[in-house]
């Protein structure tokens, strides 16, 4: 036993704790490196890389309607929006306009692909903040919008819907009412999980204030997706760059998108949370006034040279994909830009000055899809040149750029 | 007395209701299962199968192999018919829909777990 008779400061050293590639707290494989001092984390490292299954490469040497399952399957919880986003580009690298029906049917299956994701969000922070009863509650009404798309697709996880030219199912009349039902429910489940997410102190008091991205932050980092909504960033490319059936849903004037100015993870909840019932009544709108008509056009598969950037909002934030085409039934080139990747950039500030136990949360916030990132291209702008650059071509380039332009001179 | 937060109320209702769940290897009662589930792969009609190889062609995951005709087999025109290896299977229905004459089907069948490899190729 020692005896304290005089004060001593005790600083407390500096541990950089690696959280991952494989971690309990992780669902996917990512790796966190966390400087802490103490319980504060000072500094926090984003390392991404460990699920890098080469789709962009594989994609090159498939046909256009191979690609579609191909690129699905990119991601399980957003594959709706992969497959309709290729098939959007497809169709606009063929210069085709698809049936009314099919835009309809397309938008809502998106809609429904975003509701049951963002219950899976929520049930995933609830999760995380040990709020286990509410995470098993929204899952099971989550089932509800998975059921949904079950009929209609014929699959609970991989809807592949989509085709060049359209959609590859059609809704019948009779499933109409029951799908309505299923809305209604799910509208009133989640109006009830909004208020338990504001009003309930298990939640609340783990998320406000906690994890604050700052609206010229999110800007400057170029954050997406409720990320950015959540930090009053009003970018929404349903809203900014509407396609198929969102000019008609936005003709109504009825929806708005949804911000938030609290800019931390209880400003991201509350974006996702409103944004689902927001969705809900979308669906209902699709539903109720879908048009009659053909569900798909004939596309031939050899497709013209083209170049197009199909934009659309994915659960998580804006997707991009980029395809050539060059006159065969395969593509050129095909780039995702997946929206996690997006916002990664944001995620080290956004970790800082936290608590350590707060790390799983702030991790989550984003709702991080680790298969959907793990790509580097560099272009040059001035003599268009492209490279691709592997990981550790890349660290050396930006230490020697650090070494040219140290912080005290900037 | 403390106020009830918005869960216990939630958490007393459900205790009485019905379970969410089924217990499904015992009963299959309650599993919904929709009608145009896409499942296990099948050659349904044999004698309209032409030996295209379309099916081989379009399909995602290479997971269709065209064979000769054994001697048990409908003879087809070409002499070769479709066989699933159903290990490589992604269920995607592009083989179903892009038959010209409906040969090849996705039944509504979702158990489809086997021991060995062998057993997941389909004839």
């Amino acid at each position: 036993m020692t005896s304290a008779n005089e004060r001593r400061v005790v600083i407390p050293p500096r541990v950089t704790i690696p959280i991952g590639p494989q971690h309990p707290a992780l669902k996917e494989p990512g790796m966190f490196k966390l400087t802490i001092e103490g319980e504060y984390i000072v500094d926090a490292e984003v390392n991404i890389g460990y699920n890098h299954r080469g789709v962009e490469k594989l994609a090159e040497s498939n046909s256009h309607i191979q690609n579609l399952y191909l690129l699905a399957r990119i991601c399980g919880i957003c594959s709706a929006t992969h497959n309709g986003n290729y098939a959007q580009a497809v169709e606009a690298a063929a210069e085709v306009e698809i049936p009314e029906r099919a835009k309809f049917i397309r938008t809502l299956v998106w809609e429904l692909d975003r509701i049951h994701s963002h219950i899976l969000w929520l049930g995933v922070a609830f999760h995380e903040v040990g709020f286990d009863t509410a995470f098993m509650y929204t899952w099971r009404d989550r089932e509800v919008a998975m059921d949904m798309l079950e009929n209609i697709s014929g699959n609970r996880v991989h809807h592949d819907m989509n085709t060049p030219g359209g959609v590859r199912r059609d809704i019948p009349d009779e499933l109409v009412p029951k799908l309505l039902r299923g809305l209604d429910k799910l509208e009133e489940r989640m109006i009830y999980y909004r208020d338990v997410a504001i009003h309930e102190k298990t939640f609340w008091d783990r998320v406000a204030d906690v994890g604050i991205l700052e609206t010229d932050v999110a800007k400057k980092t170029g954050a997406v997706g409720p990320t950015a909504r959540g930090s009053n960033v009003p970018v929404d490319v349903r809203f900014n760059d509407p396609t198929q059936a969102y000019y008609h849903l936005l003709d109504t004037g009825d929806f708005e998108m949804i911000l938030n100015d609290r800019c931390d993870v209880a400003g991201r909840s509350i974006v996702r949370v409103v944004e689902t019932i927001e969705s809900i009544k979308m669906s209902r709108w699709l539903l109720e006034n879908m048009p009659d008509g053909p569900i798909r056009e004939r596309v031939r598969p050899r497709i013209q040279p083209n170049e197009v950037l199909a934009r659309h909002e994915a659960p998580r934030g804006e997707l991009v994909h980029y395809l050539v085409t060059n006159g065969t039934d395969k593509p050129e080139r095909i780039k995702v830009r997946a929206p996690t990747h997006a916002n990664w950039v944001s995620m080290a500030h956004t970790l800082r000055g936290n608590y350590l136990a707060d790390a799983p949360i702030i991790l989550a916030a984003i709702d991080p899809c680790y298969s959907c990132t793990d790509r580097v291209v560099i272009v040059d702008a001035d003599d268009e040149t492209m490279e691709l650059v592997p990981l550790d071509v890349l660290r050396v380039k930006s230490n020697k750029w650090y070494k040219d332009h140290p912080r005290s001179e900037r | 007395m403390p106020r009830l937060g918005k869960m216990q109320k939630e958490l007393l209702k459900s205790a009485q209701s019905k379970a969410a769940t089924v217990i499904y290897p015992f009963t299959k009662e309650g599993l919904n299962i929709p009608k145009g589930l896409r499942g296990r792969w099948t050659y349904a009609e044999p004698e309209k199968c032409t030996g295209c190889k379309i099916c081989e062609r379009v399909c995602p995951s290479g997971a269709i192999e065209m064979i000769e005709c054994r001697p048990e087999d409908f003879k087809t025109k070409t002499g070769f018919r479709p066989i699933c290896h159903f290990d490589r299977c992604v269920l995607c229905n592009q083989c179903a829909e892009s038959c010209p004459r409906n040969v090849i089907r996705l039944d509504a069948e979702f158990e489809m777990a086997f021991l060995s490899r062998d057993d997941m190729v389909i004839y």
